[in-house]
């Protein structure tokens, strides 16, 4: 299965990469089973639910509970001094005054060393700024209801990048591609003029420029760069559906050229010319963009911050802009 | 009939055999044992890691470090400021709520977690692939984990790095090789580690140095709570099931 996406970076690690971590299959049947997975149980404190528990003493306040010690072992650590390594050199354990083995741990408290954590000391901008809506142009009705962006939509998308230069950021079992490198900057969701509206916008009534659009069994209402389905005695934006047809695109377009094909996109949708027409496309994996619409929503994947539109993925790039990730299902190689 | 007690018999003693196969060396697993219950007898602590991590790249390998404060308080507070490869981040802990501030991009994401460090460790691996730089040792069977994951786990001795002296274990799977060096003082906490991938080309090490290590140290609870900076966004992390 493929899943495509909007973006294009970089490492081969999560937030940090499993390379790091053994299985601990005896620790978690010692916390009450395999997984373990959101239960917790609170303290173990020496006894804990598994099978296991003999050094530890599992104090309330410990940080894990309790070492814990499985009875199943066939070599124990009491054993004096097995001989199985080929150790170049054996420490003493009785004798050397070196090796503190054994010898309980002195308290050597070091209250009140913490730092200081500066949680706040970084001030970034953050969203919905700047993002005016130009005035004086036509308004489709002056029916502005309830503004409810949906967020949830189905954007199919197009892996149609095959040879990316980057390795791919790996996350979840899967790969994200992307040509340029990822450079957060934060969302800012982008109104292209008043007559545009986000998913999910509601409006009772339509102006009389806006036509009827037939794609597969359904009906769309189209006006100006936004697509509409009938509902509730009246009119929901919706995304742009693929293969829906029309004949003019408002002029604030962006063109994007992926493969050698150039894409037209407005308002959070693409379209590519058919003809006279302009087609209702999905997202292409690797086209840039400037603008997103109200209803994306920014997600933490590992360590990047994507802005998830629909289901295509955009990655932040440089100035300003996101470009659409390719997904596929693997690791890292 | 007799074939099948020959084939049971031929069973039981390759089973036998491969049990016997692993080298478990009682001095090491008496080391990290030591090591084991200090560290489970802690209340809290706080140490500093610095790592190094050999990735994969389009040129081949190349190394990537980043730095670790930690501060854990039992039963369930944490808190992991980082600085690295991966930007400056910061982990909260407060045996509710895990959150994850971005300093780099002023956004935050909050997850729900289990009420223990470990648990919340664990599930936090499980769902969201998110890692604790040298979780492991605090896992409170470390040693039956590893024996469980090795099918060696040796002595190799002292060593002598920049004036102190640490013991030297080293336990081998398949798939990796893990080395640790652990205080040879009265405390014998982890002082560091390499994991090699014996499975990668080039064999790609982790690797990690503790130091400023402070014992039951008072941390008080308010450090672990997390408190949205101003202007920061709130952001959704998404699992590695993609919810």
């Amino acid at each position: 299965m493929k899943i495509v996406a909007v973006a294009g970076c970089i490492f081969f690690a999560g937030l940090q990469a499993n390379a790091q971590r053994m299985g601990h299959g005896a620790s978690q049947r010692s916390m009450g089973g395999g997984g373990n997975r959101g239960g917790g149980g609170g303290n173990r404190g020496g006894g804990g639910g598994g099978a296991h528990s003999v050094g530890g003493g599992g104090s309330n306040r410990s940080i894990n509970g309790g070492s814990v010690k499985s009875p199943d072992r066939t070599v124990r650590s009491k054993s004096s001094g097995g001989n199985l390594s080929g150790a170049t050199k054996k420490p003493n354990i009785d004798n050397d005054k070196k090796n503190n083995i054994g010898n309980k741990a002195n308290s050597n408290n070091n209250i009140g060393n913490k730092t200081t954590n500066n949680i706040g000391g970084k001030t970034n901008n953050v969203k919905n700024s700047g993002n005016t809506r130009n005035s004086g142009n036509t308004n489709i009705s002056g029916n502005t209801v309830n503004v409810n962006v949906n967020k949830s939509r189905n954007v199919v998308q197009r892996n149609n990048i095959s040879t990316y230069r980057r390795p791919p950021y790996a996350y979840g079992g899967h790969r994200y591609y992307a040509y340029h490198p990822y450079y957060y900057h934060p969302f800012r969701p982008f109104y292209w003029g008043p007559v545009w509206h986000p998913w999910g916008f509601f409006v009772a009534a339509l102006a009389t420029t806006a036509i009827v659009v037939a794609v597969a069994d359904a009906s769309y209402h189209y006006d100006q760069g936004v697509w509409y389905s009938q509902s509730n005695g009246g009119y929901t934006v919706v995304q742009a559906p693929v293969g829906g047809t029309i004949t003019t695109i408002p002029s604030g377009y962006e063109t994007v050229t992926v493969n050698s094909t150039t894409n037209y996109y407005y308002g959070g949708a693409y379209y590519e010319k058919d003809g006279t027409q302009y087609k209702v496309v999905p997202p292409p994996a690797g086209a840039v963009v400037e603008h997103l619409p109200e209803g994306g929503e920014e997600v933490k994947v590992g360590d990047q911050t994507y802005v998830k539109v629909g289901d295509a993925y955009y990655q932040p790039v440089e100035n300003n802009k996101y470009e659409v990730v390719q997904i596929e299902d693997g690791d890292s190689q | 009939m007799k074939n099948i007690l020959l084939c049971l018999y031929c069973l039981l003693f390759f089973f036998n055999g491969m049990a016997q196969a692993k080298k478990q060396d009682s001095v090491a697993i008496l080391i990290i044992d030591r090591m084991s219950d200090v560290i489970g007898d802690l209340q809290s602590c706080s140490f500093h890691l610095n790592t190094s991590q050999d990735i994969a790249d389009t040129v081949g390998i190349i190394k990537k470090f980043a730095a670790y404060d930690v501060y854990m308080g039992g039963p369930d507070k944490m808190l992991v400021n980082a600085h690295g490869w991966h930007g400056h981040r910061q982990f909260m802990y407060n045996g509710t709520d895990l959150a994850y501030y971005s300093f780099d991009e002023n956004n935050y994401g909050i997850l729900p977690v289990p009420d223990n460090i470990i648990a919340m460790i664990d599930s936090v691996h499980e769902m969201y692939d998110i890692d604790f730089p040298a979780a492991d040792f605090f896992y409170p069977a470390f040693t039956d984990d590893l024996l469980e994951e090795a099918d060696s786990v040796l002595y190799l001795g002292i060593d002598v790095i920049e004036g102190k002296e640490y013991f030297h274990i080293q336990a081998i799977s398949k798939e990796r090789t893990y080395q640790f060096w652990i205080d040879n003082n009265a405390y014998n906490l982890p002082a560091k580690f390499v994991i090699t991938d014996r499975t990668k080309p080039g064999n790609p090490q982790y690797a990690a140095s503790f130091s400023d290590w402070k014992i039951n140290p008072d941390l008080p609870d308010a450090m672990f709570d997390f408190q949205p900076p101003p202007a920061a966004a709130k952001v959704r992390i998404m699992s590695k099931t993609g919810n």
